[in-house]
């Protein structure tokens, strides 16, 4: 059929009213009446077009192009465009918004993305897979545990004894010298926050344990170095077997070729010598007693020769009857240094040479520190 | 061998000076290595070498043996008021002489211990 021109096709009436396989508009657009339907054969309603002009879809809208854009407002500010094969896009830094204005995302750059909310974040999973540094500028609260890959740094003073619990920190869990005393606010780490035997003498400098820090009877014997305390170095020693001839008015070194005890191990050859680190005061006794053969003699004087010059210790003299085998004797206490010697003399005016009375009750010297 | 202490003893005789008199300013020592003169400060008298100590050995050993037998009679004889008893005993027997028994003693240990 020719093109068929008509003015008006003016409703009729009739069931199916004007049924034309096509239209074809040539001038003018198509008007549908108020609350009237945009339909197919199966779908006759498809497209309702309410009187204010809202469109109503009842089935599904498809923008089946690449890059589809859909605009929104007086001046198409908004819009939301199809990202082939991505996703949608939505422009500058507008934003999605939710149940209220201040809860909204949206990016106010084209590397920074916002979430916005006035109360709360929430995000449910069983986990959350942070791949980015974290800044928390409020404070953070963790019910569970936080498991660290890396040593975590914590600024100075920030942790405090309180916010640790007692035994907590072993010395396995700190490297050697990484706990500097400018890292330790005055009297923060107490006796209950170091575990036992967890201090040695690398963690500490000299003089820095004072008296008052060590508790009664904490140090024992053996943790003092030999000869620091009194008893600590003691000698006795006397005559051999062998009497000892003395000559008249001769200054005599005493042989004391017995030894009744040496603790220390500091006596020898009739000397006494001060160890290293043995200085101090010592008490010293020297005896000697004449043999019954001697003559009435006016001085039998011991001497006691001490320090590294030999300077007279102390002396005594006592006077000899005839036959009777006196004795003199000689207790003093004298400041020794280390190397210092001790050694005993007699001394005797009884006209001959004579012999001491041999044996430990007779003639000895002994010795004992008793302190520094 | 004499003592070093008669050797001095007898130098400072024969130089006109006496121990008693010079004891003090005399040091005689003996550290175990025998004895020696630790300190001589005798006035106008020089410290004898070893040469010169040994001169006097002989007269040491004679000096030292004589002291040895004056110090036996001194402890061998009766004390001093046995003796005084033993006299007043010989003066009332009219035996003051050497047949007195105080005679008699004291002769005993003079020949039980010769000087020589």
């Amino acid at each position: 059929m020719s093109e068929l021109k008509v003015n008006v096709i003016s409703e009729v009436t009739g069931a199916n009213g004007v049924v034309v396989d096509s239209v074809k508009l040539k001038d003018g657009g198509i008007v549908i009446a108020d609350a009237g339907n945009i339909g197919s054969t199966s779908d006759v309603d498809a497209i309702a077009i309410g009187s204010d002009g809202d469109i109503t879809l009842t089935q599904d809208l498809e923008l089946q192009h690449d890059g589809a854009i859909l605009s929104f407002g007086a001046n198409d500010e908004v819009s939301l465009t199809h990202v082939h094969d991505t996703g949608l896009l939505l422009n500058s830094t507008n934003v999605i918004q939710f149940n209220d204005a201040s809860q909204n995302i949206g990016a106010p750059s084209a590397t920074v993305l916002d979430i916005n909310a006035t109360d709360e974040i929430e995000l449910n999973a069983t986990l959350v897979d942070i791949n980015a540094n974290v800044e928390i500028s409020g404070t953070a609260t963790t019910t569970g545990v936080h498991t660290f890959t890396a040593v975590p740094v914590f600024p100075n003073n920030t942790i405090e004894t309180a916010d640790i619990q007692a035994d907590a920190i072993t010395a396995a869990k700190i490297a050697d010298n990484a706990v500097v005393t400018a890292g330790i606010n005055a009297d923060a780490v107490t006796g209950a926050k170091i575990a036992d035997d967890a201090i040695n003498s690398e963690h500490y400098t000299d003089g820095s344990i004072d008296t008052a820090h060590i508790a009664d009877l904490q140090i024992t014997s053996g943790k003092i170095a030999a000869g620091l305390l009194g008893g600590t170095i003691a000698f006795r020693a006397h005559s051999g077997s062998t009497q000892q001839a003395i000559d008249n008015a001769t200054t005599t070194q005493v042989n004391l070729g017995t030894e009744s005890f040496d603790i220390g191990g500091n006596f020898a050859n009739s000397t006494f010598t001060v160890p290293s680190g043995g200085a101090g005061k010592y008490v010293l006794t020297c005896a000697a007693r004449a043999d019954a053969s001697w003559a009435a003699t006016d001085n039998l004087i011991v001497r006691m020769y001490v320090g590294a010059n030999d300077d007279l210790g102390g002396g005594a003299s006592n006077n000899i009857p005839a036959g009777h085998g006196g004795s003199a004797n000689i207790q003093t206490i004298a400041n020794l240094a280390d190397g210092d010697t001790v050694k005993m003399y007699v001394y005797h005016d009884e006209g001959g040479s004579e012999q001491l009375q041999v044996g430990p009750a007779n003639t000895f010297m002994s010795g004992v520190r008793v302190g520094a | 061998m004499a003592t070093l202490y008669t050797k001095v003893k007898l130098y400072l005789e024969a130089n006109s000076k006496t121990w008693d008199a010079e004891k003090n300013n005399i040091d005689l020592r003996n550290d175990g290595s025998g004895s020696y003169i630790k300190t001589w400060n005798v006035s106008g008298l020089t410290k004898p070498n070893d040469s010169k100590i040994a001169e006097y050995d002989s007269a040491g050993d004679t000096a030292e043996t004589l002291h040895s037998v004056r110090k036996t009679r001194a402890r061998e004889y009766p004390e001093l008021k046995e003796q005084l008893d033993l006299l007043y005993k010989d003066l009332v027997a009219g035996k003051v002489d050497a047949t007195g028994e105080w005679a008699k003693k004291i002769k005993k240990v003079k020949d039980d211990n010769p000087k020589s």
